[in-house]
């Protein structure tokens, strides 16, 4: 297989990875306020994504696949809110911890990584077609 | 994917690899393309292109349906649709080269 073909291949995988990345994101951002129903329970865990370089045999490249998507095992916020069912005596609740600031921040990076891997297969594309005109 | 040209492309190479052979058209191609060793190598190389291209649009075509399906990777699709793109664009340019060439040997007074 032609090296430009590979690229589109390589930069695909890497797409597909960032894919997987932003949907961890949304759902960290969907659940920034799923607080437990009862006292004692925990509340919803962050996640975060891991990559990893694999080996295509098909064609012998080295591709990027998403690794794990593991829990962040920090520590959850707590908020005062004795009316919450999940409130303890003291009337804190825990609350999931999730960052919005950290969340956008990792969305962007997403965001320009996937661009990133768009450009490699346009300017690829471009030279393959441009490597045919010579024939016209 | 038609596959009617891959016939009829192999076929006008390996006339024109006969035609160069025996001699009809031998005024305007130089001596060291004669050589015994690439006899037929070019049809080949004509209809491997084409074999690998008549795959490759199937293979986009069983991408694109089962994206439609809602069972494929976006990014699957588009890479193996232009993949296929790629490959055809350079089959089809290798032809017209062929058709061209054909045609020159053709508009030649016999």
């Amino acid at each position: 297989m032609d090296d430009l073909l590979k690229t589109l291949r390589i930069s695909a995988a890497g797409m597909k990875a960032q894919g997987t990345r932003l949907r961890v994101v949304s759902e960290n951002v969907a659940n920034a306020d799923s607080l437990p129903t009862q006292p004692g329970e925990t509340p919803y865990r962050r996640k975060v994504v891991t990559f990893r370089n694999e080996l295509d045999r098909n064609i012998g490249v080295n591709t990027v696949r998403v690794d794990r998507i593991k829990s962040d095992l920090s520590e959850f916020q707590r908020r005062y809110d004795p009316s919450h069912p999940a409130a303890g005596p003291d009337g804190y609740v825990l609350a999931p911890n999730v960052s919005s600031l950290v969340e956008m921040m990792d969305m962007r990076e997403a965001q320009r990584s996937y661009e990133a891997n768009l450009n490699v297969i346009k300017s690829s594309k471009t030279m393959l077609q441009q490597t045919i005109g010579i024939l016209r | 994917m038609a596959i009617d040209p891959n016939v009829n492309i192999a076929q006008a190479a390996q006339l024109y690899n006969q035609a160069q052979q025996t001699g009809v058209a031998t005024n305007t191609i130089p001596q060291q393309d004669l050589q015994p060793a690439n006899q037929g190598t070019f049809s080949t190389l004509v209809s491997d292109y084409l074999n690998q291209a008549t795959q490759l649009g199937q293979n986009s075509e069983q991408m694109a349906i089962q994206g439609a399906v809602g069972q494929a990777n976006l990014t699957d699709v588009v890479t193996a649709v232009s993949e296929a793109e790629v490959t055809l664009q350079t089959v089809v340019a290798i032809r017209d080269k062929v058709v061209d060439a054909y045609k020159e040997i053709l508009r030649m007074p016999m």
